[in-house]
């Protein structure tokens, strides 16, 4: 009877609980809702006067068309695949974090003052420092809100929201005062030094080690969660609270640590982005990348490998969406439209598909009635 | 210092910094008594920030098209109100989680808003000449030396937003229909072994808060301004949904939220305008860290209801 009602309630979680992607039903819904969300907004699209079909063809060439486009794909997608595994981890514990969007911002900003601030060190030194600063900063940022949810119950999603508005000022006043670079027109920090920047790899992509860190954190991401104690601690807070409590598991404890992880790997995300591309921040700094990130982590079923797949998935929407501006004038704002939908199908996705599974269990006990009555 | 709380004093002092309160308070106010039916319905409707910001931009497009500003409020209840229903639908008849369908509502809102403005108004998003909502000043009662300014010569929403709180209180708490709604939030299976009907009531009670929130949207965008800008709700939403957990969801008490909201708003504005020494950022972070604090010490463990924020399946009776 519990576990019904789990189940009937909290469907497309308590179906995510499982480890490992092994029947093409778990795999299916994601797919059906990226193409039903992309068919939508072509419909979309055709009422606003847009031909659909050069609209996704310029968007596709443009993500993965040659080179220079995969790299920037690539580097988009970076700070998805790390931010999609912080969503991710905190999801296990059911703490939506849409906090990333601001972790992100400060852990850059961490991340900006080490790089410029702070001279003369090597790089084996400066770089690990900046990334550091980078996570402390995410960290710090999640504390308040991790806090007040492990100890005093407050919902986490209010809290984190407003503080992603307090983040992006943050961000303008540090862009406009402190770290402003002197001399310019427009407002943006200086460039991060030398010996904080990550080498790039190959040229005509723009590659830069942080596509490995970020490939090695969803493996470790992955075997945390499946294969430590810790691990097993929040998939099991974030499947029974209660039951994890009788259990003698230390429910606050827990809930601190994913809410602090993920946070740390949001600031990482942006650190990487700094020390690896941009080398300075500008006011629009990854803006909306945490509502992507929570996408891609949705999409990815709450896996560290499906975060793979939907990072580079929504990594390509953002290369892909500035080549549909360019070209077509359809505005780069499309891509929040597709991903609400992607976010929507896949959330209905689970239920209907759990819903159908309902139906075929009350038809069986239509069946058994009529039997049983037809006995007597 | 002795300058900080001279300017401070000279803030409060000035009647029309209670009138931008009372100006400021609207958008919140007419939010929160919108969707307080829904949250007693047991729907944690935080979508309304991106129903606010539907309204906001479709005011804009009607009454440029059609040039009465009275029919570019219309048009945003009514923008609101279907972006309400895809609210609905999942939320009530699919049964999806209120919180993550609510975000990708609001990111949904914040696109699609932002390409059609684009669209209709070219890529620099340049704000058309319209005009806003007329100033309505009471006969009489607007002439007072020095209330008759703050109170009785403002917008009429002002008047309509203030006037609601005792509609929704008497609503919510004298008639058949208020009692029926607080029943469904608090205990949905109850409510639907005497007979209610959950989903239906719940439905209703979404299309009224995306009504309401349309209208409030509309007030940002042509009633305080006569511009559109992207974005430009800037979590009103969550704000009046804090508003509402403030006030323990009851009429009276998201009012006074609204008005604490509305104003840490105003403040935030007078101290921007007058310098002050103070980055202008730090200013506008003011309201969100008076929510945040209103949230920390004001609420604590509350939640009215066990039923509250969880989607409601008949099913789960007739399963076991």
């Amino acid at each position: 009877m519990k576990t019904k009602f789990k189940l009937l309630t909290r469907p497309w979680l308590e179906g995510l609980q499982k480890a490992g992607l092994s029947s093409w039903k778990r795999l299916a819904p994601p797919f059906i809702a990226i193409a039903a969300a992309l068919i939508v907004c072509g419909v979309l699209m055709l009422f606003m006067n847009f031909n659909p079909l050069l609209a996704y063809q310029a968007l596709f060439e443009s993500a993965i068309g040659n080179k220079s486009a995969i790299g920037t794909t690539i580097i988009k997608s970076l700070p998805l695949l790390i931010t999609g595994l912080a969503v991710t981890i905190a999801y296990r514990t059911e703490i939506f974090n849409i906090g990333v969007e601001g972790q992100i911002l400060v852990g850059g900003i961490f991340a900006i003052w080490v790089g410029t601030k702070v001279s003369g060190l090597p790089s084996f030194i400066h770089i690990p420092l900046c990334m550091i600063a980078g996570m402390a900063g995410g960290m710090a940022y999640a504390l308040l809100p991790a806090w007040l949810k492990a100890k005093r119950g407050i919902n986490e999603v209010i809290v984190t929201l407003l503080l992603n508005y307090v983040a992006a000022l943050l961000l303008s006043w540090a862009v406009r005062g402190p770290l402003r670079e002197p001399g310019q027109l427009y407002a943006k920090t200086a460039e991060i030094a030398e010996t904080a920047r990550l080498p790039i790899l190959v040229p005509e992509m723009r590659l830069h080690p942080g596509i490995f860190i970020a490939l090695i954190l969803i493996t470790l991401g992955y075997f945390f969660l499946w294969h430590t104690v810790p691990g097993f601690n929040i998939r099991f807070v974030g499947a029974n609270q209660r039951a994890a409590e009788a259990a003698g598991i230390n429910v606050p404890k827990t809930m601190m640590t994913s809410f602090l992880i993920s946070g740390s790997l949001a600031g990482l995300a942006g650190t990487l982005h700094i020390i690896g591309t941009e080398y300075r921040m500008l006011e629009s700094f990854l803006s909306g990348f945490g509502y992507d990130a929570i996408a891609a982590a949705l999409v990815g079923q709450l896996h560290p490998l499906g975060v793979l797949l939907g990072g580079f998935f929504f990594g390509a929407l953002r290369s892909g969406s500035n080549g549909m501006q360019i070209s077509l004038g359809i505005p780069s704002t499309l891509i929040y439209v597709i991903q609400a939908l992607i976010i929507l199908f896949v959330l209905a996705s689970y239920h209907i598909r759990f819903g159908w599974r309902w139906w075929k269990r009350e038809k069986q006990r239509d069946v058994f009635k009529q039997e049983i009555q037809s006995r007597n | 210092m002795a300058d900080l709380l001279s300017q401070f004093l000279f803030i409060f002092t000035s009647p029309d910094f209670y009138a931008a309160v009372l100006r400021l308070t609207t958008p919140i106010l007419l939010v929160a008594m919108g969707s307080i039916f829904c949250e007693r319905a047991g729907i944690m409707n935080i979508a309304i920030e991106g129903f606010m910001l539907m309204g906001a931009m479709t005011a804009v497009v009607v009454t440029y098209y059609l040039g009465s500003p009275w029919l570019g409020a219309l048009g945003a209840m009514l923008a609101a109100m279907v972006l309400s229903i895809l609210f609905a639908v999942f939320v009530v008849i699919i049964g999806t989680d209120h919180i993550v369908t609510a975000v990708a509502l609001n990111v949904l809102s914040l696109g699609a808003t932002s390409l059609i403005f684009r669209r209709i108004f070219g890529a620099m998003s340049t704000t058309p000449e319209i005009t806003g909502l007329p100033i309505w000043r009471i006969p009489l009662l607007g002439d007072l030396p020095v209330l008759g300014n703050i109170l009785f010569n403002q917008s009429p929403l002002v008047y309509l937003a203030f006037l609601s709180v005792p509609i929704a209180n008497f609503f919510m708490f004298r008639t058949k229909w208020g009692l029926n709604i607080r029943a469904v939030g608090e205990t949905p299976r109850a409510a639907d072994t005497v007979g209610l009907n959950v989903y239906r009531i719940r439905f209703y009670t979404i299309l009224v808060s995306g009504l309401v929130a349309g209208l409030a949207g509309a007030f940002l965008s042509i009633g305080q301004t006569t511009i559109f800008q992207e974005g430009m709700t800037a979590g009103r939403g969550y704000i009046a949904y804090t508003a509402i957990v403030f006030g323990k969801w009851n009429p009276l008490g998201a009012l006074a939220g609204a008005v604490i909201f509305g104003f840490a708003d105003a403040l935030q504005l007078r101290i921007q305008a007058l310098g002050m020494g103070i980055p202008y950022q730090f200013a506008l972070m003011i309201p969100y860290i008076f929510t945040i604090l209103a949230i920390v010490f004001a609420v604590g463990r509350v939640s009215w209801s066990a039923a509250y924020g969880q989607p409601y399946r008949r099913v789960e009776r007739s399963v076991d």
